[in-house]
């Protein structure tokens, strides 16, 4: 699709980011004092792979997430997704786009309204693509079954879940559209290790069949361990260090990735120290 | 609801004892109920011992004198916890004044050395502030703060971390951790996290289903788990901290979080070992060592 701002171009990665920068206006004054929350962000991620963005609170991985998910307008840089620069698009051009790229927060309790029963929460992003009643139904049933959760369950109401369920649920509702890429925004934090570990094998399998992209914001790199293919370290509104998962896990360089890595690394002497696992 | 069944513990005199358990197996409400904050609805049975007196038999004035003075409570939520019109100062020397007779310029002092134990070097921006000037990691250390106010004898930190990121989590560890050195205090630490618990803890409860599974000192626990639940978190806690193993799929414990079951062990719909009498009635708590107790058939139950 050509446009008026979008180029196309041949290229491996399903979403690349160009020296985004987007700041705030402090206050409510529209000559009040800016404040950057991200600078220059770039990376890439190729289709299939995952991406762990993490970085300490208030470093500015919510604000990248509202960008590429184009929740935020940045104020520069370009944000090609699949070959066509998405940073500056209208509300209208927007349209084709929106249902490719999903964003899954980290409060599911929250997220969600609860006065829907399951199946308004699932169907509601297709009744906005017009699909009649019947496929909706369909398409919920087979979601439902998809993040594990007995399709009977679709009259209850989205109070009547648990947490971890909740979070499934909020899987389910992105993976209506079709997406190509989901943003996972903290996804995993809040829960305790064992949902967080169902969730993780839930997403782990649906990337396989379902050849998704994940960008996974998170605080704590315990999280990102498992899923990441390659890992970018945010530190005040910059990127400080990017590399394969791997690579930063074993040898960080910058004082934000070992400042990151020594919570996980004293999480686990001290877990060593314990039980002796890993001895 | 029975949200607690036959939860017996004991936390020994200065020590930390952790409280593990999924959301929604009953740790708030054991820590709420030991403080007499569950709401009028709730009927609790049985006993709590606290210093020889029992907490349950204690009138509403009684138990007020207790509160925020010999046991206190480091929330989940400090955003939520303290006032959002009033100062850090106001909020700290209202937990003084309400229990201990002191004057307005000794209240002062204590505050600023108070707020100098938790780790604040500029007490004087942290007096003037209100909760929202501060972040999330400051405001932890004020509730700390206001909960050592009155030199408790137990504090119950309820997740206290649960909000925070992964290296503020560990200053606010050390903090605890140095803070029960120093004061001789008692820690109830309740959390989902093993890893933490592993870096503060002396012993440790597990908690499935508003029972207590396993106790044991923190070591025995997490070397040699005996029920089936604790030894599955105990592998996927192991394998979830590997760095050199990535994109692999973790080893899960089976089956959805905690539904109450009517009859047997609550454990019994995600046990990979159960047998035939797990469905028939619930385990009795045994002792196979000494200061260890386990609540499992396998046992002998």
């Amino acid at each position: 699709m050509a446009d008026k701002h979008g180029t196309h171009e041949r290229t491996d990665a399903l979403i690349r980011v160009e020296g985004v920068s987007k700041s705030y206006a402090h206050g409510r004054w529209a000559r009040s004092k800016r404040v950057a929350a991200i600078t220059e962000i770039s990376f890439e991620i190729s289709a299939g792979k995952t991406l762990a963005l993490v970085g300490a609170s208030g470093s500015g991985k919510s604000t990248v997430a509202r960008c590429v998910t184009r929740l935020e307008r940045p104020d520069a840089g370009r944000i090609c997704f699949d070959g066509t620069d998405i940073a500056q698009l209208s509300r209208y051009e927007l349209s084709p786009f929106r249902p490719k790229i999903q964003i899954i927060f980290q409060d599911a309790v929250t997220s969600i309204n609860p006065h829907f029963t399951a199946a308004e929460a699932i169907e509601e992003p297709l009744l906005i693509q017009r699909k009649s009643r019947r496929e909706r139904r369909l398409i919920a049933e087979k979601l439902m079954h998809e993040v594990s959760l007995s399709p009977d369950w679709l009259s209850r109401l989205v109070t009547e879940f648990s947490g971890g369920q909740r979070q499934r649920l909020a899987i389910a509702r992105a993976l209506a559209t079709r997406p190509q890429l989901l943003v996972l925004d903290e996804a995993l934090s809040g829960l305790d290790l064992s949902t967080q570990a169902q969730i993780t094998n839930l997403l782990l399998g649906l990337q396989q069949s379902h050849r998704l992209t994940y960008l996974l914001i998170s605080h704590d790199l315990t999280h990102t361990i498992h899923m990441a293919d390659s890992v970018a370290v945010l530190s005040h509104g910059r990127i400080v260090e990017q590399g394969r998962n791997q690579q930063v896990l074993t040898t960080p360089q910058h004082k934000e990735t070992k400042k990151l890595l020594s919570a996980v690394d004293s999480a686990q002497s001290a877990f060593v120290r314990a039980s002796g696992a890993f001895a | 609801m029975r949200a607690l069944d036959g939860v017996t513990l004991d936390v020994k005199r200065g020590e930390v004892l952790g409280l593990i358990g999924e959301s929604g197996c009953g740790k708030s409400t054991l820590a709420n109920a030991v403080l007499g904050l569950l709401p009028s609805q709730a009927t609790v049975e049985g006993e709590i011992w606290f210093c020889e007196r029992d907490l349950l038999r204690l009138s509403q004035t009684e138990l007020r004198q207790i509160r925020g003075c010999e046991v206190s409570i480091i929330p989940q939520e400090p955003a939520l916890w303290l006032n959002p019109v009033l100062r850090v100062q106001t909020q700290i020397s209202e937990v003084l004044r309400a229990h201990l007779p002191m004057s307005r310029k000794q209240r002062c002092e204590r505050v600023t050395d108070l707020l100098h134990e938790v780790g604040f070097d500029q007490t004087a921006r942290i007096c003037e502030a209100y909760p929202h000037q501060l972040s999330g990691g400051e405001r932890q250390r004020v509730v700390i703060a206001q909960a050592l106010a009155c030199n408790p004898k137990l504090l119950i930190a309820d997740e206290p971390t649960t909000k925070l990121d992964a290296p503020l989590r560990l200053e606010i560890i050390d903090l605890l951790s140095k803070v029960c050195q120093s004061r001789d205090v008692t820690i109830l630490f309740i959390s989902h996290d093993l890893m933490l618990l592993a870096a503060l803890a002396d012993r440790v409860a597990v908690m499935y289903a508003g029972r207590v599974a396993e106790i044991g000192t923190i070591g025995e626990v997490f070397r040699n788990p005996l029920h089936p639940y604790t030894q599955g978190l105990q592998r996927l806690a192991r394998s979830s901290l590997d760095v050199t193993v990535t994109k692999q799929e973790l080893p899960i414990l089976p089956g959805d979080s905690i539904r109450p079951v009517s009859a047997g062990c609550q454990f019994e719909p995600r046990c990979t070992e159960r047998m035939a009498i797990c469905v028939e009635r619930s385990p009795e708590e045994v002792a196979p060592e000494p200061d260890r107790s386990v609540s499992c058939f396998k046992y002998g139950g």
